[in-house]
């Protein structure tokens, strides 16, 4: 043990020194007491040891620390062309100033990555994504006029919105139902375009929707979302934990793989909730107390805040805010679709009326007849509303099997055309799997309408004999959720394919990608001695496509920032980057072809 | 300022509490940096802000409900959490069934042991993943007054001065008990 005092009296007179900056040595410190000097000198090592491994030390304890969090004012940026104003907002990742464009004389906003905020990465994905949001060309987006470089910075320039933004509005007045809703359709119509350029927004929320003089919505920041992954710095941590209130559950607790168009849906589900009823969803008294209702509680239905919200709005409003991505709109144009039935007073499919409910209309339609009905259902003890309750369910499972047909044709063209149906020669068993006919054979039970379990179609790939294992290399296998698509569809009575569709011309199965086929060379030439079966066993198989996107996750599709493969391609640790060290780097080039690749979907490989 | 953040959420106001779980979220997100930094194996599977995702959400879920009675007790409380959160962070990533144990695309080199600790994480310089899970644990058995004064320099960040008044001792007292601390756990260190 210590030599208790003495010791300890020795080691303040140190660290006082140490403190002020002055140096003492052990043979200074225990001029008058030698004996002490082994121990003395043993307890500082500790005592610096120990602070170096904490990272820590009573001096600078404090102020290293908060370094990383206090921003600090930026001076304005010099760009070549333009005349940079002023700030407008600052946001987690970056700036966005008023600018005048010298040559065309007009005033943009521009955008910049904060300065204390630099980082390889973060210039690669604020490029990536200002690239992205510049393919979205849509009214109701903020333009995007240029990207470039500036002073070894990049920004872009993108259309001045003067009128405010929506956040502002609502705090001035409050909009009426009709107002809200078409609103809400033309957001929503202008987040399902991006959508289809592969952006999820991420970050849609009032103050992010910018008004035109004449009140036209314009979406802004987009594709530069803060995101989940970004450098957890004070804005981020900030706004995880400080604007919930038009966040997905699974955006804010990080399920990556499960963000998608239908996160958006939430948010857009969010501002019109808050459209309606005046506050978001989930309001509580701090962020933090938002954060915990959004993760635990439903909301509350917005006509008990506004009673004269319309019941249907409402139904639409409350299916966006579903916990459960599979249970709201499965796309920003389903939403629209829905908001666009409000506006024109026909039924929306967000409203569920249910057995009663129906039994009560149909009764208010039919009054006499059901006056009837119900005294003989009385006399004969017949259970009306059971009855009506299976036809109604029967109805809707056969309805969403005929929503679905396209989806599963889909599927089966995806999966399992190559083997059944592309090409003459490679038809097994005379069957092609597109033509409905053939599928629902009586004497080939592959879709026995119905009994998903009595369909070969579903045992087979279920039991993973479908497709088969020696062509997993080239074929995707069938997902959990295509398969719960399929059993709905077959339990649904399996309803023919769109006519429409059935008259198309069928497709290759693997539609050929250039951007795959050049991955696919990249990752032949550079990964696959490290990746092929026998050296990586358990581990990716480089070249296997199902176990790179559908199985290990590490490419998801579109987002490839968020895919482990590529920030492993582009780590700007040396050690982390892959290929190793000791094999040939991939090129700018290549890492580019991987990028676009994953970005356009990252499509299935070639077979050849 | 936290030091003045502390008597207003004692005192019940919801902005202050909020605020420092802002805090303790940071110092979350400072240390689960430093922790990961020098990992690679983890580092490939998961960047440290995907891990430190749900750990904020569970923290602030955590202190979220306290009503602090004393700005000591929540500290003391804040420290206690984060110090958990760092070394399930550790575990979930180095224990057994972590993916850093046991991923095997790094074939060339993870042919002598995939699920092997990584040898160069045992030399000296920054600790490992699992020493650091390790040091969390030494910092939990340390004697109370010794693991007070670690809680608020090492996981709250404070300087010397604020973290003796919030004691309510004199900085040289404080001083003292870092070192205790400290010599302490390198003792444990250096027999690990």
């Amino acid at each position: 043990m210590l030599n208790g005092d003495t010791i300890g009296e020795l080691m303040l007179e140190w660290e006082a020194a140490r403190q002020e900056g002055r140096e003492l040595t052990v043979e200074q410190l225990c001029a008058a007491c030698p004996q002490h000097a082994d121990e003395l000198r043993s307890m500082i090592r500790a005592v610096l040891k120990m602070e170096g491994v904490l990272n820590v030390t009573l001096i600078e304890s404090h102020q290293g620390d908060s370094a990383n969090l206090d921003g600090r004012p930026e001076p304005l940026p010099v760009i070549p062309g333009y005349e940079v104003v002023r700030i407008i907002d600052r946001g987690g990742m970056g700036i966005v100033y008023e600018a005048r464009h010298l040559e065309l004389g007009r005033t943009v906003a521009i955008k910049m990555i904060a300065r204390d905020r630099l980082h390889p990465k973060l210039i690669f994905r604020f490029q990536a994504e200002a690239e992205a949001a510049a393919r979205v060309q849509h009214p109701n987006f903020v333009q995007i006029f240029e990207i470039g470089q500036a002073g070894g910075q990049p920004f872009y320039s993108m259309e001045f919105v003067a009128g405010g933004n929506l956040a502002e509005l609502l705090a001035k007045r409050s909009l009426s139902a009709r107002s809200a809703a078409q609103m809400t359709l033309t957001l929503a119509h202008a987040v399902h375009a991006a959508h289809e350029c592969g952006i999820v927004h991420r970050d849609l929320k009032p103050s992010n929707v910018m008004l035109t003089a004449d009140g036209t919505p314009k979406i802004a920041d987009f594709g530069l979302a803060k995101r989940l992954d970004d450098d957890f710095g004070q804005t981020h941590s900030g706004e995880v934990l400080g604007t919930p209130s038009y966040m997905a559950p699974e955006q804010a607790e990080g399920r990556k793989s499960e963000i998608g168009p239908r996160t958006d849906v939430y948010s857009l589900g969010a501002i019109l909730y808050e459209l309606l009823a005046g506050q978001p969803p989930f309001l509580g008294a701090s962020p933090l107390d938002s954060l915990r209702r959004l993760l635990a509680e439903d909301p509350v239905a917005p006509t008990r805040l506004a009673p004269s919200i319309p019941r249907d709005l409402e139904a639409i409003c409350l299916k966006c805010l579903e916990k459960s991505p599979g249970r709201r709109y499965d796309s920003a144009q389903a939403l629209a679709d829905d908001l666009r039935c409000f506006l024109e007073d026909r039924p929306v499919s967000a409203r569920h009326i249910g057995p009663l409910r129906r039994t009560w209309k149909f009764a208010r339609r039919h009054h006499q007849a059901i006056t009837l009905c119900a005294a003989l259902a009385v006399l004969l003890s017949i259970p009306v509303g059971f009855w009506l309750e299976q036809v109604y369910a029967q109805r809707e499972i056969r309805q969403k099997a005929v929503e679905q047909a396209p989806t599963v044709r889909e599927i089966l063209r995806r999966n399992c055309y190559a083997c059944h149906g592309q090409d003459v020669k490679d038809v097994r068993k005379n069957l092609d799997i597109l033509n409905h006919r053939q599928l629902l054979d009586s004497a080939r039970r592959i879709v026995v309408r119905g009994a998903p379990e009595d369909s070969r179609l579903i045992q087979r790939i279920a039991d993973g004999s479908m497709p088969p294992e020696e062509e997993e290399l080239h074929l995707p296998r069938v997902s959990e959720a295509d398969l719960v698509i399929l059993k709905d569809w077959i339990l649904g009575g399996a309803p023919p394919f769109a006519a429409a569709d059935a008259a198309a011309a069928d497709p290759p199965a693997v539609p050929r990608s250039e951007s795959a086929a050049a991955a696919k060379a990249i990752f032949r030439k550079h990964c696959y001695q490290c990746h092929k079966f026998d050296v990586a066993k358990g581990g990716i198989k480089i070249m296997h496509h199902r176990l790179l996107v559908t199985v290990r996750k590490v490419v998801i599709s579109g987002q490839p920032d968020d895919s482990e493969l590529f920030q492993l391609l582009t780590s700007e640790d040396d050690e982390t980057r892959m290929p190793p060290a000791t094999e040939a780097r991939l090129t700018a080039e290549e890492i580019e072809t991987i990028r676009r690749w994953i970005l356009e979907g990252a499509p299935p490989f070639p077979k050849h | 300022m936290i030091a003045q953040l502390l008597p207003l959420a004692v005192a019940g106001d919801k902005t202050a509490l909020d605020g420092l779980l802002r805090h303790c979220a940071d110092r979350l997100t400072i240390l689960t940096r430093r922790m990961m930094a020098d990992f690679r194996r983890v580092r490939r599977w998961a960047e440290t802000d995907d891990v430190l995702q749900n750990a904020l959400v569970r923290l602030v879920n955590a202190l979220g409900s306290v009503k602090p009675q004393t700005s000591r007790d929540f500290l003391a409380l804040a420290s206690l959490q984060i110090r958990r959160e760092l070394i399930d962070l550790a575990r979930r990533f180095y224990g057994p069934e972590g993916i850093g144990a046991n991923h095997d695309s790094q074939a060339k080199q993870d042919l002598q042991g995939p699920g092997l600790p990584d040898p160069a994480d045992q030399r000296a310089g920054p600790p490992s993943l699992a020493q650091w899970t390790e040091l969390h644990a030494m910092i939990e058995t340390l004697p109370a007054d010794e693991r007070e004064v670690m809680g608020l320099i090492f996981y709250q960040g404070f300087t010397q001065t604020e973290a003796a008044e919030v004691l309510n001792v004199s900085v040289r007292t404080l001083q003292r008990r870092w070192h205790m601390a400290l010599a302490r756990l390198h003792r444990v260190w250096n027999v690990e």
